[in-house]
């Protein structure tokens, strides 16, 4: 059968994911730590009609051979870790990482998640959570009577208890690093969790070499930029539309075959 | 006797039944849990020429019709009893002719209490029962992402009611497509029970029809269906030729 009818095909499908992570990236444009992600694509095999460098003659060669090509896939969605903007909220339980890092995340199963969304909270008995009420790792108890809790950039935590006068130190936030951030398998709720393509998380201090520092009262906020995935909108839009004219053309080629006899 | 018509026309029914699977298809494009069909085709004698071994017998019929169990797109609904499962897996529910398994997940609940797929269906726990929610007040209602479900009472606590089972089976192909969804369990296939399975509540999966490939597929189904038909016609002539051969006048 006519291979431009499939072909069109893989370019209408590629657009179609293309644009779920661009609409993906436009729902999260105020989403706390959230990174965006961008598709990429190979191309598919070629048909070999005639090998380049065969024989035309005893004496010379095809110079490019006949390779048709069978359209496109989907190669890879990667997540891209570039800074988002830096938010004050002026809320003391908000705190972003400036540079590279994240938070340790205690799920309910027992294991670890990481995440670029300081946006804590306190439960009932006093821990430092998520918005979902998954504490942070090496956990955090804020004692009751605690006023104007301190982030220090190198995540002490500490906090004028009662009536007291000079704080204590109550714990530490502890930030991750990956050989490989885009390896991070993204589980929704703007949490990660490692694979074998991040590398196994190393445990650092906020500030230290590779480690970015902490920044109370403040949070990160998405880094979709809404020009440009508005731009990549309107160019899937076209290839999108394009892709589908090559399965027209090829269905009234079909139709024009088929009206010869 | 000529058999290329028949060839043709074997060619041309089981084309117009692809379309038809076609059809189902695209109508099923939004239905909640629906999975594709699809067609492959065999030739009755693999590439023997007409002339020696086949005899000019040469056919193509309909090698089998299966169902790709690709996971749909999820559509986040916000309802508490919208469940869709997150990869394998399918609910397991008591139709009238008995077990049936499907990943249709709009659940409510009805007047007696029982939850109920949107087909009224009660959906069954892994003691294969009927789960029944206490109260009438639906509001209430929690499912946490492995299917545990708990209903809040006014004072705050937590009671948990009961669990809705997911099941794998050891081979998806051993499911049987029936009507509304869905799947019965051919002997020889195995359901194994997921303990811990990954719920999306306040969603549903939708079909996972893909509208672009079903419209290049219907294309190319009609146009070659065309072109059978073409060959046919040109049968049809030549026997009113062969007809008018040797006729007086």
């Amino acid at each position: 059968m006519i291979r431009s009818l499939w072909t069109g095909t893989t370019g209408m499908n590629a657009q179609q994911l293309n644009l779920d992570v661009i609409a993906n990236n436009l729902a999260n444009v105020s989403t706390t730590g959230f990174k965006k992600s961008r598709a990429d694509f190979q191309d598919l095999m070629y048909q070999i009609l005639r090998v380049p460098g065969s024989q035309t003659s005893a004496d010379t060669e095809s110079p490019s051979g006949i390779q048709v090509g069978l359209g496109v896939r989907p190669a890879a969605v990667q997540k891209l870790f570039t800074q988002g903007d830096l938010i004050q909220t002026g809320n003391e339980l908000d705190v972003a990482i400036e540079g590279a890092g994240f938070y340790q995340v205690e799920l309910p199963n027992g294991e670890t998640a990481y995440t670029r969304a300081g946006a804590f909270k306190r439960d009932g008995d006093g821990r430092m959570t998520t918005s979902d009420g998954y504490p942070i790792s090496p956990g955090i108890t804020i004692p009751d009577g605690s006023r104007q809790i301190t982030i220090s950039e190198t995540g002490i935590v500490s906090a004028l208890i009662g009536d007291e006068t000079t704080s204590t130190e109550i714990g530490n936030i502890e930030t991750v690093a990956f050989t490989n951030d885009g390896g991070l398998l993204a589980v929704g709720k703007n949490l990660f969790r490692d694979t074998e393509a991040s590398g196994t998380a190393q445990t650092g201090t906020p500030g230290d070499d590779g480690y970015g520092l902490l920044l109370q009262t403040f949070l990160e906020g998405s880094n979709v930029n809404i020009v440009e995935e508005m731009a990549s909108m309107i160019t899937t839009q076209r290839a999108y539309e394009i892709n589908s004219k090559t399965i027209q053309t090829s269905d009234e080629m079909m139709q024009t075959t088929n009206q010869m006899v | 006797m000529v058999s290329g018509k028949y060839s043709a026309l074997a060619g041309a029914i089981s084309r117009e039944q692809r379309l038809a699977n076609i059809a189902t298809n695209l109508a099923n494009v939004n239905t909640v849990g629906y999975k594709k069909s699809r067609m492959s085709f065999e030739s009755l004698l693999r590439g023997e020429q007409q002339t020696s071994a086949a005899k000019g017998i040469n056919f193509s019929r309909v090698r089998e019709n299966f169902t790709e169990f690709t996971e749909g797109p999820i559509k986040n609904t916000t309802n508490p009893l919208d469940i869709a499962i997150h990869q394998d897996g399918f609910f397991k529910v008591q139709s009238k002719e008995g077990f049936r398994y499907t990943r249709r997940g709009d659940f409510h609940v009805d007047q007696d209490g029982t939850l109920m797929t949107g087909n009224n269906m009660p959906v069954l726990d892994d003691g294969n029962a009927p789960i029944s929610i206490p109260g009438n007040d639906t509001s209430k209602i929690s499912v946490n992402s492995i299917g545990e479900i708990s209903v809040l009472s006014i004072d705050g606590t937590r009671e948990l009611v009961g669990k809705i089972a997911v099941y794998t089976m050891n081979e998806n192909n051993s499911l049987k497509r029936e009507s509304d969804t869905l799947f019965s369990l051919e002997t020889g296939g195995q359901e194994v029970l997921n303990e811990t399975p990954l719920l999306n509540v306040g969603s549903l999966e939708v079909s996972n029809v893909n509208m672009t490939e079903e419209m290049a597929l219907m294309i190319e189904s009609t146009r070659t269906f065309e072109s059978y038909q073409k060959v046919i016609k040109a049968y049809s002539t030549l026997g009113q030729k062969q007809d008018e051969l040797g006729t007086v006048g």
